[in-house]
């Protein structure tokens, strides 16, 4: 197997040193050099041949997913391998988005660890299971879809309770005596009714609930 | 009214003249409107005319109906009509923010009518905020720089650790089976401290907030909620994923936290609803859980609530929380967007 030559990019000695340790004892790693700063990474991208950098996300006053982005700019074919404390999908779709093959969370097995270092080395993708799985969320949970327009906001069965009562001509202390919420409540339901249907008043609200089948007619 | 002369005596001589009386009352500080017992305006002053911004002068508006005269603040025109139809004596309504200021009114009915008094408190709603948002200013930094020291002292220590012991891993295994469970057991352990700093320090300064804004902190605290506790958690926004103020999304985040920890650990909910819905000049937040409820006024300065209060008057907001024992409880929150105590640096 052909040698793998390793940047690790963290704002913690200790950390990069017990890392390097680790790595060390593979025979097809080298780990060629620890930065903890921009300076010293380019320092070390510039001076030896790298195959893949170790991206830590978040260093100190240095964000990790800028500095993927300068690297990327400066050499092209370079393998970034993000590892992080974060799992948040946030975090993971960025630095994707940067240009990193991999990403993998500090608390990551030592298996895990080479495993990504290899298939990054190799131009090939790698999420480890935590991370794909927060990914397929962010891809399919319905929650996160961005709601730009207020009129596909999902209203909920307390406001479908309220729009009902506000239809059957109920008053504002009506509703709140039946629900047993505060005349404010109710009205702070209607409003956001009227924001999340689009309409202007009662009227509108009437119209929605008998358009969407609310009402017994 | 003008020219009538009246005196005012006692025991002394002493007296004075109405137009002396008039002019004491239209530079003091305060407004004041003097209402015949059916509402009509029988006297009023220039603080007054201004506070309510009414486009009519004095003179004008002798004789006409209150009502007529004022269409807001809507909560005073309530307080007067209630007043006028005997449901009430006396009405005090503090700091309602109205044209930009902070003003309290205060009724009285007295015998020729209803006196009705109004006190610009701009200045000292603007100082309690300072001192509010100094001292949530404060905690935040102190927050900060806990975390911060994590982040630079035990957190890589553990990553670092765990790493070591990684290395440690191969050569143990193969030399006897009792170790190798020992080694793991160990492992695990660490795992778990390195988990729960992590989330100590993602409580402390929560991280997807400075860096991807509010709604994606929520949907990240929602996840996390959902998949740790027994409980289950709509989260529901509209509007564009805009930044807001920072101030602002610290403390909307805090209330939520505060909130949902209440529901955590009093409630026994099965379902929790966290609205947050962006209206042209202010913020909804809607809080709903489904849980055991509670009588308010049994708790009203308890769970935590007068943090959250704190929270929201820093940011120049309204808190609403309702609640029946049996009957789950739902909390409403109005923040306005550029408010003047929403101190940013």
């Amino acid at each position: 197997m052909s040698q793998i030559n390793i940047a690790i990019a963290d704002d913690h000695k200790i950390f990069r040193e017990g890392l390097s340790e680790l790595l060390s004892k593979e025979s097809d790693l080298n780990v060629l050099g620890g930065a903890g700063t921009r300076s010293e990474l380019l320092e070390i991208l510039n001076k030896y041949k790298i195959n893949i950098v170790i991206m830590d996300i978040d260093m100190g006053d240095l964000n990790g997913i800028d500095l993927t982005v300068d690297i990327l700019n400066k050499y092209p074919d370079l393998n970034v391998l993000a590892l992080s404390m974060h799992g948040d999908k946030n975090y993971i779709v960025k630095m994707l988005e940067a240009g990193a093959k991999g990403y993998i969370l500090k608390n990551a097995g030592k298996d895990e660890m080479l495993n990504a270092i290899h298939t990054v080395a190799n131009g090939n993708t790698y999420l480890s299971n935590q991370v794909s799985s927060k990914l397929l969320e962010h891809i399919t949970n319905p929650a996160s879809v961005k709601n730009k327009h207020p009129e596909n906001t999902p209203i909920t069965d307390r406001e479908i309770e309220v729009l009902i009562l506000i239809s059957e001509e109920y008053s504002n202390s009506e509703i709140a005596e039946k629900l047993f919420i505060s005349v404010r409540t109710v009205d702070t339901h209607r409003r956001n009714l009227l924001e999340k249907l689009g309409v202007k008043n009662t009227a509108g609200l009437v119209k929605y609930a008998i358009h969407n089948g609310f009402l017994d007619t | 009214m003008k020219g009538v002369v009246f005196i005012m005596q006692k025991k002394s001589n002493f007296y004075i003249s109405s137009d002396f009386l008039f002019a004491i009352l239209d530079n003091t500080p305060f407004g004041i409107i003097a209402l015949t017992p059916k509402g009509n305006i029988r006297w009023l002053n220039f603080q007054a005319i201004d506070f309510l911004g009414i486009k009519s002068d004095q003179k004008e508006l002798l004789n006409k109906s209150i009502l007529d005269a004022i269409a807001e603040p809507l909560e005073l025109r309530q307080h007067i009509k209630n007043t006028l139809l005997k449901k009430r004596k006396i009405f005090d309504l503090e700091g309602n923010y109205f044209n930009n200021r902070y003003l309290t009114f205060r009724g009285r009915i007295i015998d020729e009518g209803i006196f009705i008094t109004i006190a610009d408190i701009t200045n000292i709603k603007i100082s309690e905020f300072l001192a509010l948002n100094s001292m949530l200013e404060g905690q935040e930094m102190e927050r900060k720089r806990l975390a911060r020291e994590i982040h630079d002292g035990i957190g890589p220590l553990l990553s670092t650790l765990k790493i070591k012991l990684a290395n440690l891993e191969g050569d143990i295994g193969e030399k006897s089976e009792e170790i190798k469970v020992k080694f793991v057991n160990s492992y695990d352990l660490i795992d778990e401290a390195a988990d729960d700093l992590r989330s100590i320090s993602h409580n402390l300064l929560p991280k997807v907030l400075l860096d991807f804004g509010l709604i994606e902190a929520l949907e990240a605290l929602s996840d996390k909620i959902q998949t740790t506790k027994n409980v289950e958690i709509t989260f529901i926004y509209t509007g564009t994923l805009q930044r807001f103020d920072q101030v602002l999304e610290l403390g909307i985040y805090r209330v939520c936290q505060e909130l949902i920890n209440n529901t955590l650990k009093h409630a026994k909910a099965q379902k929790i609803t966290l609205q947050l819905i962006k209206l042209e000049d202010m913020l909804h937040l809607i809080y709903e859980d489904d849980g055991l409820g509670f009588d308010p006024s049994d708790y009203p300065l308890g769970l935590g609530i007068m943090n959250i209060e704190n929270r929201v008057n820093a940011l120049g907001g309204d808190v609403n929380i309702d609640s029946l024992p049996g009957k789950g409880m739902t909390t409403t929150i109005e923040v306005p967007f550029n408010h003047q105590g929403n101190v940013t640096n």
